[in-house]
């Protein structure tokens, strides 16, 4: 559980920027494990809890109108005007511009090591959703980087 | 299908317009085309507006593909790049993409970008651990779930408050009768001319014109200015702030305009009218049920008891949701209560009803 724990509070965190919210997110995703604590499989119960914590996420978001919409893709104009230290801090700059939902994969993905298959059936999306957030976030992610190295 | 008339003589002509006519139906729908001139033009009509496939063809086929081709003009580098990225190129591809970008010094760099956008996991830790174990989360439910009960308690005393103060009558014609009582007027010089300046809608009253009333449904505290245009100078004058509901009304008399505005000040436009504003009616709901209860019970006994009481609260209350509430009591021949029963849309429930006596005996 402590382990879970941290990873779900970070999944969380990097996705609303926002400690308390992300904690009341961990609180309701165990909350609703131990409800359903019986019908989860021990096997299941990592991919159970992000997909909880995921899909408790998504309320809040639309519940404060912050939701962008899925397919709303915000690929503008970047205009950098922090001084960047390293490309940790560049991809974090980027990773906030993402779309909610091409945040929420690449993080299942590179964080927590997911097959499309397993953040497929974390986010309810097809597995070939998820390859073309994945596909369309990387490339988002290169550009940021790209411009940023060329200003640098 | 029977002979064909003007009131189904589409079903055959479509029929014979996509060659699903039966080939002895066909003298017959002749004869009726040679009867029926005006519906030849029809028929004729019909057979031009069909619709055309039009040539259109999609550029990206080897977007298409089950696995992403090798660059034979690097349309597809993009893909490959991510395929190799995210492991889903096979071995013979991942070689010869390898490969090409050896060759290739911008492509490779291009390449060690995309390689840049892999996140690495920072470590952040969720303190708070022993507010997820189960005893302490299952407290927190508790808790919130009082905190619910205690919300519901409160909007059922206000729904049960309501019911004593909020009145059926509309706002609007209430409004009007008390604003005859209240307003106050401001008079011009022939010299001036007034502007009512409303900044949020635009309002202008020039001296000239008979103006409508104004209702300002969703306005409160709308500043309003008059400005006093002409010789000698100008000046802008702060009149009144007028609140929701207010009513400025301008009416010429010779030389003079006069503006009322018609205060709301002593109006309560609060969820709960003003006593005022209540029918005798509405006063009286509870006492005149109570009266009608008495008397259904048991005329010669005369009293009533707090089932009674209970009733006319949940009349209230269904007069107020607009959902059926009903508390049916049963009477013996002797007035007394024998069974009670509750009635929802949602369920019922019904008890049979003990009274002194019987209590006693057992």
């Amino acid at each position: 559980m402590d382990q879970y724990s941290d990873n779900i509070y970070r999944f969380i965190l990097k996705n609303i920027k926002d400690e308390d919210k992300a904690k009341d997110v961990v609180q309701d995703t165990y909350e609703k494990l131990w409800v359903r604590a019986d019908s989860v499989s021990f096997n299941k119960v990592r991919s159970y809890l992000f997909s909880t914590a995921y899909h408790t996420m998504i309320d809040l978001i639309r519940r404060e109108k912050k939701y962008t919409g899925m397919e709303e893709i915000n690929q503008g104009e970047h205009v950098y005007e922090n001084q960047y230290k390293g490309l940790n801090e560049v991809l974090e700059d980027a990773l906030k511009k993402l779309p909610d939902i091409q945040r929420s994969v690449v993080l299942l993905r590179d964080y927590e090591g997911y097959t499309y298959k397993e953040i497929a059936g974390i986010t309810g999306l097809s597995e070939s959703q998820v390859k073309v957030y994945i596909y369309r976030a990387r490339v988002t992610l290169k550009k940021h980087i790209g411009s940023v190295e060329k200003v640098i | 299908m029977g002979r064909i008339n003007r009131n189904n003589y589409e079903i055959f002509f479509l029929d014979y317009l996509e060659g699903n006519l039966d080939e002895s139906v066909l003298p017959e729908l002749k004869e009726f085309i040679a009867d029926n001139p005006d519906l030849e033009e029809e028929l004729s009509s019909l057979n031009t507006a069909r619709l055309t496939p039009e040539e259109t063809s999609f550029n990206h086929k080897d977007g298409l593909r089950k696995n992403p081709v090798l660059p034979d003009n690097i349309s597809n580098f993009e893909e490959l790049c991510i395929g190799s990225l995210e492991n889903d190129l096979t071995p013979s591809q991942e070689k010869k993409f390898k490969q090409f970008i050896q060759h290739s010094t911008k492509h490779r760099k291009e390449f060690e970008t995309y390689q840049k956008t892999r996140l690495t996991p920072e470590k952040i830790s969720f303190n708070d651990k022993n507010s997820l174990k189960k005893g302490r989360i299952y407290s927190l439910r508790r808790n919130r779930i009082s905190q619910i009960a205690l919300a519901a308690s409160v909007a059922l005393l206000a729904g049960v408050f309501s019911l004593f103060y909020k009145s059926d009558m509309n706002t609007d014609v209430y409004s009007n009768k008390l604003s005859k009582h209240i307003k106050y007027t401001i008079r011009e010089t022939s010299s001036q001319k007034y502007i009512l300046d409303d900044s949020v809608n635009k309002l202008k009253l020039s001296d000239t014109k008979t103006y409508p009333i104004k209702f300002y449904d969703s306005l409160p505290n709308v500043l309003i200015k008059l400005k006093f245009t002409g010789s000698p100078v100008s000046e802008e004058k702060t009149i009144k702030k007028i609140q929701a509901k207010s009513v400025i009304i301008t009416e010429k008399k010779g030389n003079e305009n006069i503006f009322t505005q018609i205060s709301p000040g002593k109006i309560q436009y609060s969820a709960f009218p003003s006593i005022e504003a209540r029918s005798a009616r509405d006063k009286n709901f509870l006492a005149e049920k109570i009266d009608q209860l008495k008397n259904k019970i048991n005329p010669e006994k005369k009293s009533f008891s707090l089932i009674n009481l209970a009733d006319a609260g949940l009349e209230g209350i269904s007069k107020i949701t607009g959902k059926k509430l009903d508390l049916k009591p049963q009477y013996n021949s002797q007035g007394e209560l024998k069974r009670l029963a509750f009635t929802t849309e949602i369920f019922r429930f019904s008890t049979n009803v003990k009274n002194k006596e019987q209590a006693d005996k057992k």
